[in-house]
């Protein structure tokens, strides 16, 4: 369709904003409260536009384009009106910067300054340089303010972990009120008091630490002034560089831009083009990289055992003694663990490794305990093909979501995204587990139940479902439902949503597995699902957990050996051994853990920062990170570790020598992987493959068998990384887990 | 019903229950049941009568007798004289300013006798209370015709071709609005009642709501059948508790008659009303701002378009009017849109509603045809200036409106006229000034109220009203400079075009229209520090002249500051340091003696 | 109160009922009845007039007849009076009165338009006050 603007016919389709159709034109409108991932909201009147026939002014941020409009964005009268409201902003705005004589020659100051507590200009901002406000100045041309200054009231906020409060700077564009509850669903920041009193906060003034808030970091992404602000920055240069990466805390497949200065994390900010998180994060890929990636329990060196004491080593060393304790052993000796958070290059490497080199006796991963696991066991007993992709925006779409006992701003962050878009376009949201989660979900619906009696509850659904649509089915009575924490009300209307707001999703995590009543319990969650055209969505929590599990699939490793276990190869984690009982133990690790101590070679491994990687996220889309730094220390990459490892036991032909050559493997082997272009992922990543792809490639072997072997894997904690437990170690992070609110 | 013979209607609206008509309620009650007359006599509690400035309010019928200003004490003189022995006591009676004579027959005095009612119909006639009193006025006559005899396309007809508009301020064609909304067709529909009447000195609807809630309930029926809604809300604001509590009482009897609620009258059609009650913010009353508030949320308003009639509550089509608009529509559908055309101007049908307040004799609530001249209104109906003061402006439209001179008061009354005036119909507040009135004051008045009343939102209103505030308080201030006028008048036109809704778009009008027709005085203030209304603290004085001064002490004693010195039979003095111009010594000082007098502008400030 | 609901025929009779309140406080009777209570009236039973004339009115139904009270007449002597207006009709006045002569008055005079003579004083207007 057809539009003009400012003279220039422009061609538009779909249903954009006159603003949107100016910016992918290049035609600055300068504009404060719009914001792409925010609902059009028409504040700061910055944006007001004239339209050909239609009296006044309207925002070009909430006006539709139409087919045939004639719009003016650069009127005498328009420039004059922005002029006097970016005026009227500045008076209640420090301004001295601009408008001070010497603006242009303090550069040597600049950096130090920007320390000070509360800013009376630009160059005392943490936000300057990146401020939205200097840029609608600069677009709009202002020289003076009119008006005597007025600093807004209120000390600035240190009170909260990670995020610092000055509501002198802030221009009330409502940004952060907006994306806090729109997107969200937190509902945080409000608007407190009225008319020029209006400040940001919280509900009765608390920190946000005390109001619910989780510390994604979405509101100081959107503020467009310094008001909002990350505490760790003020202190720190502005990044001199840029680079995406992904985010390996959980399983979500967020992308991050990580700000480097010298090479060095500055900040990590939420990549707007991410193709699963579209801009948002949580609180440990915003605030929490640089504590990972410099910890002091970081690996540093290769250590090998001499004289019982662990000491630094070579890697020629360290490889040399690893090589020689392994080779001494022979088939179903040695039993390795993996980690869900490794790449899938690494995974690769060492199942390889394992299964072909070591003839272990096992590779104990978290695969079969984890949802996508049990979905793919059943799927696999039962015949059926059971779909384990989905796409984060068809939860936003559904009609009706399940969610068991799962926390997601904590545990699945971008998923609750979608849910909190869901249920503000109209989805009815359940939650099915303790009082404490679901008041804090704010679910419309919830059942409180008791533990292993996710079958029955269930089941009295599946029955409620049926008595909806007309059949003469008896659903249970008070009595039975009260065991089930259910009332009959609560039962109806569950079935009801279910029956009449389509589609539904079923968010089933590893809570459900566990207490809910496992395998029995899936079941009745399948047919229910069948019963009302919903689909189960298993949610992990580790970021390549979906990766490992295909992999996993692809090296079916005998137990029939009733041999000793003699050695550990621990490249994920394990129950704590014995020190001196377990016999030979090789750790491959970045972070020390309790395992460390015990080991007879420490083999330090890089993170998913410090190397490329490939990671498969709960969509079950594969997406590649780059290195955004220089590996710690001497740590190097898992699967470059193994095939050095393999060269000295001379079988480094097995083992790809690069990532992209494990990629090329992966592609070849893994039936999730086939004909995918693993050598040139595009930006989006690609979604694994759910069938064998091709006649002969390998198909999994039933996993009875390896069930036995996994009985080590234990439950993870959402915060742990590789070991480190980032809310133990950090203590922002501690505050904001032990405040979890609940609120009704 | 008994037959009684006489009907005592004490008036009951807010402005009489504060100055003890429940009280005098009970006298009246207890005095004639004591002299066994309760068979004879009834009395009855009716909504504002509309004469304010005379409360308490007593009118006997049948002869329509109106009794004014009494008190509890004249009940047992009244019920023995004019109840027991037939003689209307004439010292109760109301007495025109200037003359002699009682004028016994409410319809005989002028403030009534020029006022046409028909939003007002059933004013202090009917108890609001009594659902059947409002039936026997022809109650719910109109809606069963637009239930059993009239589509509601047909409805929609009528009252477009009735002219009448939306009587909230805007003057939106209500006929056009209702057929916008029916053509949508998303579901379900909504209708809501504006009842969040902010403008200060404004309580029209109040009345509305308090004297005849009914005809507001009835109004909405038929909307509601003309547009397809099902449901309705009646958005009152809390500070008008008697109105929440008739209104209340109204829907429960009209539901309990099957007037209200499920297959209304048997004919099939559902609708239901529930009260709403405003949280406190003028904003609220503003239409988007009201659906936001509804719906939970803070009460900010929303970019328009989209409409409501197309997209409104929780998203769907919804048709709002303001209190006044909904109680005319029985009356047009009752006697038809070529009566309602019939009365008011070209493009201004009907009547509207005033309150007459502020520096006038008959302050109160009056309804009169579109068209009518200003100068009836203050002359004719108002009973002029009080005091034989001067005439000076009429604040039409509250803070919003503007001020119209001496010069414009034979202006008609009607939308259009007004707005070219710079003024502005708005929901009908009338404020009278004289030539104590000081505009400059006026404008800033109004700002401070606008400022505070902003919702903050959008930049321009939330930060250029209270610049606009802040340098008109400079001017009344006496530190005004010839700059600040033409920054008055920028800053007017950046809040007037940026602001998002109603409230800031029209918030620089008070400080337009003084400008426009008394920009003399803002001179004044600025360049000779003078106030010619002598209002502005800090350009005023109080002084003592020596010669007429007896020395009473009378001042000495009133002044709540002790800023005044003297002995008895000296003169007293004014200690101008001190002094914070509350005017006490000027009120006390007895008129013979008149030494005490007011100045500005010679000597400047202190 | 009755929790009956309405059909548009009972909103009629509704009104029909109430027609007595409208007429009163409109001022809009057809007839107008003053039953003249100063002191000598009360003295000498102006109260029972009143009373036996209220009940009339109640049990016949009457609905557009106004009844109202005013002063001594003049004629003390002749008490208790009562004024009877018919709508367009010059007032007639009568005195002497017992309850009886005015349940007749009412019945034959206001409802049917016929003067009782022999009860009459007077036939002409008077000022009330």
């Amino acid at each position: 369709m057809n539009i003009i603007i400012d003279g220039r016919p422009l061609v538009f389709d779909g249903r954009p904003t006159i603003l949107e159709v100016a910016k992918a034109n290049g035609i600055l409108i300068p504009s404060l409260c719009e914001h792409p991932a925010l609902e059009p909201y028409g504040a700061c009147r910055l944006c007001l536009v004239e339209v050909k026939d239609r009296r006044g002014y309207m925002p070009a941020c909430t006006t539709f384009a139409e087919e045939g409009l004639e719009v003016r964005t650069d009127s005498p009268e328009l420039k004059s009106l922005r002029r006097g409201i970016l005026e009227l902003i500045l008076a209640e705005h420090p301004h001295a910067c601009l408008v001070c004589d010497e603006k242009s020659s303090c550069d040597d100051y600049k950096s130090t300054i920007r320390k000070t507590g509360e800013p009376t200009g630009c160059v005392l901002c943490s936000a300057n340089g990146r401020c939205q406000l200097q840029k609608a100045v600069e677009a709009v041309g202002l020289e003076r303010v009119p008006y005597p200054a007025l600093r807004r009231e209120g000390e600035v906020r240190r009170d909260d972990p990670f995020i610092d409060r000055d509501n002198s700077l802030c221009i009330l564009c409502g940004r952060c009120v907006r994306i806090c509850s729109e997107v969200r669903g937190a509902s945080v920041l409000t608007f407190v008091a009225r008319g020029s009193e209006t400040v940001i906060g919280t509900a009765m003034d608390r920190r946000l630490v005390d109001s619910g808030c989780r510390f994604c970091g979405a509101c100081v992404d959107v503020c467009p002034t310094g008001s909002l602000a990350d505490r760790s920055v003020r202190y720190e240069r502005l990044p001199d560089s840029e680079v995406k990466a992904l985010c390996p805390f959980c399983a979500q497949g967020c992308r991050l831009k990580i700000g480097l200065w010298d090479g060095r994390v500055v900040e990590t900010l939420p990549d707007p083009e991410g193709p699963a998180n579209r801009g948002q994060a949580c609180v440990k890929g915003r605030f929490l990289v640089k504590t990972a990636v410099g910890h002091p329990r970081r690996l540093l060196r290769p250590m090998v055992r001499r004289d019982g004491r662990l000491e630094a080593a070579s890697w020629d060393e360290a490889l040399n003694a690893a090589a020689a304790g392994l080779k001494a052993l022979g088939d179903g000796q040695i039993a390795v663990t993996a980690s869900a958070q490794s790449s899938c290059e690494d995974l690769f490497a060492l199942h390889r490794f394992a299964a072909d080199i070591l003839k272990a006796r096992s590779i104990a991963g978290p695969w079969e305990g984890s949802a996508a696991g049990a979905l793919r066991a059943h799927g696999r007993r039962t015949g059926q093909s059971l779909a384990l992709n989905f796409q984060m925006a068809d939860i936003g779409r559904a009609g009706t979501i399940v969610v068991f006992e799962e926390d997601l701003p904590e545990t699945q962050p971008i998923v609750g995204v979608e849910v909190t878009r869901a249920v503000r376009n109209g989805a009815t949201l359940v939650h099915i587990g303790t009082e404490a989660l679901g008041a804090s979900s704010r679910a419309a619906l919830r059942a409180a139940l008791p533990a292993g009696k996710g079958q029955a509850l269930l089941k009295s659904l599946a029955a409620a479902v049926r008595k909806v649509r007309g059949a003469a089915v008896k659903i249970d009575g008070p009595k039975k439902l009260r065991s089930l924490g259910l009332t009959r009300g609560t039962l109806l209307d569950i079935a009801q949503a279910l029956e009449t707001r389509k589609p539904a999703f079923y968010l089933v995590g590893p809570a459900f597995l566990g207490a809910f009543g496992g395998r029995s319990a899936l079941v009745e969650l399948l047919n229910l699902a069948a019963l009302t055209d919903g689909r189960v969505i298993p949610l992990d929590g580790e970021a390549n957990g979906r990766g490992g599990l295909e992999i996993a699939g692809a090296f079916p490793v005998e137990t029939a050996s009733r041999r000793k276990v003699r050695a550990f190869y621990l490249a994920g984690p394990s129950p704590k051994l014995e020190p001196g009982a377990a016999g030979f133990v090789v750790f491959q690790g970045s972070y020390e853990d309790e395992n460390t101590a015990a080991a007879d070679v420490v083999l330090p491994e890089a993170t998913s920062f410090e190397t490329e990687g490939t990671f498969v996220n709960v969509e079950g889309r594969v997406q590649l990170t780059g290195p955004a730094l220089e590996p710690a220390g001497e740590a190097r990459p898992g699967w470059r570790i193994l095939a050095d490892l393999a060269a000295r036991m001379d079988r480094a032909e097995i083992l790809p020598s690069s990532g992209g050559d494990a990629r090329k493997d992966l592609a070849r082997t893994v039936a999730a992987f086939g004909g995918l272009a693993m050598a040139a992922l595009p930006d989006q990543g690609l979604v694994l493959h759910e069938e064998p792809a091709w006649p002969g490639a390998v198909t999994d072997a039933p996993l009875t068998a390896r069930a036995a072997a996994s009985a080590g894997a234990a439950p993870r904690d959402p915060d742990d990384y590789k070991g480190l437990n980032l809310a133990l170690e950090n203590k922002s992070l501690k505050l904001v887990r032990g405040r979890r609110c609940p609120r009704s | 019903m008994k037959h009684h013979r006489t009907h005592l209607l004490v008036c009951a609206g807010t402005g009489c229950v504060s100055c003890g008509a429940f009280t005098l309620k009970e006298a009246l009650e207890k005095e004639v049941a004591g002299r066994g007359l309760q068979d004879e006599v009834l009395v009855v509690a009716t909504g504002c009568n509309g004469f304010c400035e005379r409360g308490p309010i007593v009118v006997v019928h049948p002869e329509g007798i109106f009794y004014q200003r009494l008190t509890p004490e004249d009940v047992p003189f009244l019920v023995e004289e004019h109840l027991v022995k037939g003689r209307p006591v004439q010292k109760f009676m109301y007495v025109p300013p200037a003359e002699a004579k009682p004028v016994p027959k409410m319809t005989d005095i002028d403030f009534f006798k020029h006022q046409r009612l028909i939003v007002l119909r059933n004013r202090g006639r009917i108890d609001p209370e009594k659902i059947e009193e409002y039936i026997a006025y022809d109650g719910y006559e109109a809606m069963a015709k637009a239930l059993t005899e009239m589509t509601p396309e047909g409805i929609i007809a009528e009252i477009s071709a009735s002219g009448l508009r939306g009587r909230g301020g805007a003057g939106f064609p209500t006929g056009r609005k209702w057929a916008l909304c029916r053509r949508e067709k998303a579901e379900p529909k909504y209708i809501i009642c504006n009842g969040d009447e902010g403008d200060p000195g404004a309580f029209m609807d109040r009345s509305v709501l308090e004297a005849d809630p009914h005809a507001v309930v009835e109004g909405m029926v038929i909307g509601a059948r003309a547009i397809g809604a099902e449901k309705g809300f009646l958005y009152i604001r809390d500070e008008y508790p008697l109105a929440v509590q008739r209104m209340g009482v109204a829907l429960g009897q009209a539901r309990e008659l099957g007037l209200l609620g499920k297959d209304i009258l048997g004919t099939g059609f559902d609708f239901d009303l529930e009260i709403v009650r405003g949280a406190g913010a003028f904003v609220s009353g503003e239409e988007t701002a009201l659906i936001a508030s509804i719906e939970g949320q803070r009460a900010y308003p929303r970019q328009r378009p989209p409409y409501p009639a197309e997209h409104g509550l929780w998203g769907r089509p919804t048709v709002i009017n303001n209190v006044e608009t909904w109680a005319n529509v029985p009356s047009i559908i009752s006697r038809g849109a070529a009566w309602f055309a019939g009365l008011g101007t070209g493009t201004s049908k009907g009547t509207k509603v005033f309150s007459l307040v502020g520096k006038i004799n008959n302050t109160g609530l009056v309804e009169v045809p579109m068209g009518i001249r200003l100068r009836e209104i203050v002359y004719g109906i108002g009973g002029g200036i009080p005091g034989g003061r001067e005439f000076k402006a009429i604040q039409i439209g509250g803070p919003s409106g503007g001020c119209v001179p001496r010069d414009l008061l034979d202006l008609p009354v009607d939308y259009e006229s007004l707005t070219k005036a710079g003024a502005m119909m708005g929901s009908g507040g009338m404020i009278v000034m004289d030539e104590d009135t000081c505009m400059v004051d006026i404008a800033l008045y109004f700002l401070r109220f606008t400022e505070e009343e902003s919702c903050g939102k959008c930049a321009p209103c939330r930060l250029g009203t209270r610049q606009m505030a802040g340098i008109l308080a400079r001017i009344a201030g006496g530190q005004g400079t010839d700059d600040d006028l033409r920054k008055l008048e920028e800053l007017a036109l950046t809040v007037k075009q940026g602001a998002l809704c109603g409230l800031g778009q029209t918030a620089p009008n008070p400080v337009l229209s003084t400008l426009r027709y008394f920009r003399d005085e803002y001179e004044a203030h600025i360049r000779e520090r003078r106030c010619p209304a002598k209002v502005c603290k800090n350009l005023i004085t109080y002084d003592i002249e020596p010669d007429k001064c007896v020395g009473c002490l009378l001042c000495l004693k009133a002044c709540p500051v002790n800023a005044i010195t003297g002995e008895r039979k000296q003169v007293h003095v004014i200690d101008q340091a001190a002094c914070i111009k509350c005017g006490a010594c000027m009120n006390i000082c007895p008129p013979k003696v008149g030494a005490v007098s007011k100045h500005s502008g010679e000597g400047g400030r202190s | 109160m009755s929790t009956k609901k309405l059909t548009i025929q009972e909103l009629a009779r509704i009104r029909e009922k109430t027609k007595a309140m409208t007429v009163l406080r409109d001022g809009a009777g057809r007839a107008k009845v003053t039953v003249h209570m100063g002191t000598c009236g009360i003295a000498a039973g102006a109260r029972g007039i009143m009373d036996a004339l209220l009940q009339e009115i109640e049990s016949r139904a009457v609905q557009d007849v106004i009844v109202t009270t005013s002063g001594c007449a003049g004629l003390c002597n002749r008490e208790p009076m009562v004024t009877v207006e018919i709508k367009d009709r010059p007032p007639v006045k009568y005195a002497q009165l017992t309850p009886e002569k005015m349940r007749r008055i009412l019945a034959e005079h206001v409802l049917e338009g016929r003067v009782v003579a022999e009860y009459a004083l007077a036939v002409g207007s008077e000022t009330m006050y």
